[in-house]
């Protein structure tokens, strides 16, 4: 355990909070490129973080996880989902039930909400300026869940759980040091394997239906 | 001393800035552009110019643009848009957003005084814009007022209150956010296109359009005051987002905020030179990004207090 | 001739009422009247109290205003119709003064029914001529319901308490929690307050101009006065009744400026805008309560002073807004906002006095309605620095709803004045419209006057009420370095219009090169409003009805067809059913009265037998 100077602290808390905010930024606008681009900068504030916690807690593996969300979710994933909407041509998602500049403020009420429930949870983690990542986490997920239930695309739907799986990864990060390394790999692997064949499902129903509005799908459920 | 350099950066700042935007708008696009002292030209220019005023006007007309005028006048003398202490007096957070409605309505009316179409679509429009940016003003403006406990702009931007670790933030999210209102409420790019050549899709141009010679002089020094008052604010904030590794000599501090306010400048021509206008129906998805940054600053800073 | 006599009368009743309600001020009196006339429960008795001398002096103050208005606003109106008007009228007035004077709850309760009743007389006084007898009935059965709401909240509390004198009446105690309730609800029906505002645009449209302004000037605020006077300055043992008031309070001020929005008749406008302003009261009455639970003495005089001051600006210029409107009905026979346009140049009084008001209204800087609102304003910023969580996220809210509704009431007010007054006239009726008569001008020119003067002395007269009030002190914001600088602004604006510039010359509007504008070209109402009423169009059910025909329809269109909708949806979902299901109901119990002797004896028996049973059980 190296001694941390206060100004890294309030440095990493600023970035934990900024992936938040980012996912918060992402529910406000329709157009499907800044959604992706708003995704791809806020898994780059995961991956700083968890750069940050390897240095502070000595572990390799944290070096290793920021490297691999780096390369497959920053890169990789929103190269990929770029790919594929300007191949079916999806540049726009009209969005569902809520104005989407309301689901943004409506949000930020739930980053309040989070805020407060992480308070009522234990410290799992013995590093108290860390706690802020329990709230930014729950924020991501519910924020992640709030997008999709906005939305009416498929390729936002991808978005959104992709945002929660990411408040899931930045939760037990730094609440609890993190998962084991074969886990954290195999999550990956999971989430990675899962866009791809939503993004090869989503092509399937662009190809046969001739849209991905998925409020056009409720015929589907006999 | 101190009065004389404020009287001076009051009188030049404004339309310095104004003449630097175009002017780096212009060398972006790769036009020569005109002077920077052009603005100041122009204003002569319509001083000695004859002026045309409707028929079907009343009174009014000329009237509102004096008010106008004269509440832009008051403000730059006493908003603390540099990091000095104003000549006249302090302004209340409530008193500067109630006075600048007070500047929207009397514009408005006399737009609307001419009976011109051109002009009471702007004055609608501008009716919408200010109802849909104020929240966002009076948040990032609330924000920093619970940090310091005060409400009078004079002492929220002082430099004289102890520094919080996450101070920062509050300061930079209400600096983010005015400098967003402020984009919206000068009908500059992403909202409104100065440039265009058709009345119908302007706010601000388009609502003195009927204003000539001296009233539209008048409009346009109130214009530039407003600008330079709205970067100034913005500045200000982010310059107390980084006060901790600022000195605090207060002239290297006039001259960092006066840096900043062209900084300012320098990015608003970049961003009309990159955005493109939006349709009117998607403004109040950008405006909402102003709301949000506001929030976020309340957000905090009731956080730093609790 | 007996007109005038009358309203002379009322003149110096006025002016007494005046010097009364300030010399009562200083000496509270009490006077009752024992022997012929007594109220069976409770005796006939007057006494004054700090709040009803301010109150009085607003109703006295209004109604000197309206006697000099009132007489040439009625100069082309038949005998019987002015036998209506003034009777209802003084009486009106007279019910007033003692609802604000009267000693006991029983004496309270006949006043406030005798205003209730004649002032829905005066709604439907103009029956005639337009048709106010739906107006007249809405309003009636709204008032019906706040009665039967007070009423059944006084005998709970004579229960309780043993007394009709209000005095004895401890409110705010835990047990006291139904009484309480049931009074304010009766007070927010009467008051006009969000689910219950819908008889106000319909009764201030329907009634003549001078007794809207005096209805929504004064008779909104007793209501008010009643809270003021049973509930403030002491600790409310609960949450519900603050938490109600501030809900409540800031509902109707966004929902009142919406729906003020959207209209195109000017009296109505000013009618939604006073469900505004009454949200707005409410909304500082509840911040009072809620700061005298958390013990901050200061906030909670400010925010009663602030209250008690917006209510007195709101009565002032509300009442010259409607004065105004009736003068400009008198003249330009309409005040549908469609017909109006350009009667700056036709009525310059009118014009000057109504800009007044709209500056009070609208709450800018120098005038008296911005003063009350930076207090209210100040008041929830403190009310953020100094408590616990959740009412600091809450006074951050109410501070963005007011500004909203500022801004709205802003762009309301822009539309009213700019289509009434500047421009051209869009009809022929108001293009031969003429300054109102003298007597007209004077009624509104005093009230203008109230509204400089309240401006100017703001803070001296918000001490002043600290003082009498016996609150905590607080030192309030002054506006003194601005009113130098206004003065300083409206002497340049002198000057400059001494100088006409010699560079001048008058010209046809830009119009484009394509020719004389006509007076259709102009904007109007609706269209005015179009941006702000599409944003909120689920909740105003905002609908655009468009129609282009003709050959060519894209460029050379022969007719295009364009009009907007609105609708209430507490009115048509709500209010609509719940009147059906009461109509319905009562043709049910209606077969309970057959008419035959033998039935009505038949209960007779019934009702002695469940008595007799009764009274066995116990």
């Amino acid at each position: 355990m190296i001694s941390f100077s206060p100004f890294m602290f309030s440095f990493l808390q600023a970035i934990i909070l900024a992936s938040a905010i980012m996912a918060i930024l992402m529910v406000g606008t329709g157009q499907i490129r800044s959604n992706i681009m708003f995704y791809s900068l806020q898994t780059l504030c995961l991956a700083l973080s968890a750069c940050f916690c390897a240095a502070i807690e000595h572990e390799l593996k944290h070096y290793i996880v920021a490297l691999a969300i780096f390369f497959v979710k920053t890169i990789g994933l929103s190269t990929f989902l770029f790919w594929i909407t300007k191949r079916i041509g999806a540049a726009k998602d009209l969005g569902l039930y809520l104005p989407l500049p309301i689901a943004m403020h409506l949000s930020v009420v739930l980053l309040v909400f989070a805020q407060i429930l992480s308070n009522q949870l234990p410290h799992l983690n013995h590093l108290q300026p860390l706690a802020i990542g329990g709230t930014a986490g729950i924020s991501l997920i519910l924020t992640g869940i709030l997008f999709m239930l906005t939305r009416r695309l498929a390729i936002s739907q991808v978005l959104g759980f992709l945002t929660m799986e990411n408040g899931i990864f930045l939760f037990a990060l730094t609440q609890s040091s993190g998962m084991p390394l074969f886990i954290e790999m195999g999550i990956f692997l999971d989430v990675f394997v899962a866009v791809m064949i939503s993004g090869l499902i989503i092509f399937k129903i662009k190809h046969s239906f001739e849209h991905i509005d998925v409020t056009l799908l409720t015929s589907l459920r006999d | 001393m101190n009065i004389a350099v404020y009287t001076l950066s009051a009188l030049l700042v404004p339309f310095l800035l104004i003449g630097f935007v175009q002017k780096a708008k212009a060398q972006l696009q790769n036009r020569v552009g005109a002077s920077v002292l052009q603005p100041f030209f122009n204003i002569f220019k319509l001083f000695g110019k004859n002026q045309i005023i409707s028929e079907d006007s009343s009174g009014l007309f000329r009237a509102g643009i004096l008010v106008n005028f004269c509440c832009f006048a008051y403000l730059i003398w006493s908003v603390p848009w540099l990091s000095f202490s104003p000549a006249i007096s302090s302004v209340d957070i409530f008193l500067f957003v109630y006075l600048l409605a007070t500047a929207r309505f009397f514009s408005i009316l006399s737009a609307l005084d001419t009976g011109s179409p051109f002009g009471a679509f702007a004055g609608s429009r501008e009716a919408t814009l200010s109802f849909l940016v104020e929240p966002a003003m009076i948040l990032s403006l609330v924000a920093p007022s619970i940090l310091t406990g005060s409400s009078s702009l004079e002492r929220i931007f002082s430099f004289t209150h102890q520094v919080s670790s996450q101070n920062p933030i509050v300061w930079i999210f209400a600096g983010i956010s005015l400098f967003l209102v402020a984009l919206t409420d000068l009908s500059r790019m992403p909202v409104d296109d100065p440039t265009t050549h058709l009345e119908l899709t302007m706010v601000h141009e388009a609502m003195t359009i009927e204003a000539s010679g001296r009233n539209l002089a008048l409009s346009e020094i109130g214009y530039a005051f407003k600008l330079a008052m709205f970067f100034g604010l913005s500045v200000q904030c982010l310059l107390h987002g980084i006060a901790f590794c600022l000195p605090s000599d207060q002239w290297i501090l006039l001259a960092m905020s006066i840096a900043g306010i062209f900084s300012l400048g320098l990015l608003l021509a970049l961003l009309e030179t990159v955005l493109v206008k939006l349709k009117w129906t998607k403004c109040p998805d950008f405006i909402a990004y102003s709301l949000t940054m506001g929030l976020f600053a309340c957000i905090a800073a009731l956080g730093v207090r609790a | 001739m007996w007109c005038f006599l009358t309203s002379g009368m009322l003149f110096i009743a006025s002016i007494l009422g005046i010097i009364l309600s300030i010399s009562s001020i200083a000496a509270p009196f009490h006077y009752s009247l024992q022997f012929p006339i007594y109220l069976g429960l409770a005796p006939v008795e007057f006494e004054s109290d700090t709040t009803s001398s301010i109150f009085s002096i607003l109703l006295f103050g209004l109604s000197l205003a309206f006697s000099i208005f009132s007489p040439s606003y009625l100069a082309n109106k038949n005998a019987n119709e002015l036998r209506l008007f003034w009777s209802g009228s003084l009486l009106f007035i007279a019910s007033m003064a003692g609802v604000l004077f009267s000693g006991n709850a029983i004496l309270f309760l006949i006043c406030w029914e005798i205003m209730s009743l004649s002032s829905a007389a005066l709604v439907a006084s103009e029956l005639l001529t337009k048709n106010t007898a739906k107006a007249s009935l809405i309003y009636l059965s709204a008032t019906r319901v706040a009665t039967t709401l007070l009423a059944l909240g006084f005998l709970c509390a004579n229960n309780l308490f043993h007394s009709w004198n209000f005095s004895d009446w401890h409110l705010m105690r835990q047990e006291a929690l139904i009484p309480a309730l049931l009074i304010t609800f009766g007070c927010f029906i009467k008051a006009g307050l969000w689910p219950f505002h819908l008889w106000v645009p319909y009764a201030y449209f329907a009634a003549p101009a001078p007794v809207a302004g005096l209805m929504s000037g004064v008779m909104k605020k007793i209501p008010i006065f009643l809270l003021v006077h049973l509930l403030c300055f002491r600790e409310m043992a609960d949450f519900w009744i603050p938490s109600f008031f501030l809900a409540l309070g800031a509902i109707s001020t966004l929902w009142g400026m919406i729906f003020a929005l959207v209209q195109t008749d000017l009296k109505k406008i000013l009618a939604y805008s006073s469900v505004e302003n009454v949200g707005l009261i409410m909304l500082a009455l509840g911040a009072h309560l809620v700061s005298l639970q958390l013990h901050v003495a200061n906030l909670a005089s400010l925010f009663l002073v602030a209250a008690i001051f917006h209510l007195f600006n709101h009565g002032v210029f509300k009442s010259l807004l409607f004065f105004a409107s009736g003068s400009i009905y008198q003249n330009a026979h309409s005040t549908n906002l469609n017909n109006l346009g350009g009667l700056a140049k036709r009525m310059p009084g009118t014009f000057l006095l109504f800009l007044f008001g709209t500056m009070a209204l609208c709450s800018l800087p120098p005038s008296n309605g911005f003063y009350s609102k930076w207090l209210i304003y100040e008041g929830l910023l403190q009310l953020v620095n100094s408590s616990n969580i959740a009412v600091a996220v809450c006074s951050v809210l109410l501070i963005c709803v007011l500004i909203i509704a500022g801004a709205l009431s802003l762009a309301t007010m822009a539309k009213v004045v700019s289509v009434t007054f500047l421009g051209r006239t869009r009809t022929k009726l108001a293009q031969n419209a003429t300054e109102c008569s003298e007597f007209m001008i004077v009624g509104q020119g005093i009230l203008a006057c109230f509204c400089v003067l309240l401006g100017l002395f703001s803070a001296p007269i918000c001490l002043y009420l600290v003082q009498i009030l016996k609150l905590a002190s607080f030192t309030p914001p002054s506006l003194f370095q601005f009113t130098i600088f206004s003065v300083f602004c409206i002497g340049i604006v002198y000057v400059s219009f001494l100088k006409q510039p010699k560079k001048s010359s008058i010209y046809s509007t830009w119009e484009c090169g394509f020719g004389n504008l006509t007076r259709r070209m102009q904007v109007n109402p609706e269209s005015f409003s179009q941006p702000i009423a599409a944003l909120f169009s689920p909740l105003l059910r905002y609908r655009i009805k468009a129609e282009v025909s003709g050959k060519d329809r894209r460029h050379f269109p022969e007719k295009v067809v364009a009009e907007s909708t609105t609708q209430s949806v507490l009115e048509s979902k709500i209010y609509t059913p719940l009147v059906q299901a009461v109509a319905v109901l009562g043709k049910h119990i209606n077969r309970l009265q057959a008419g035959s002797i033998h039935i009505y004896l038949f209960y007779l028996l019934i009702t002695l037998l469940l008595l007799v049973v009764l009274e066995l059980v116990r």
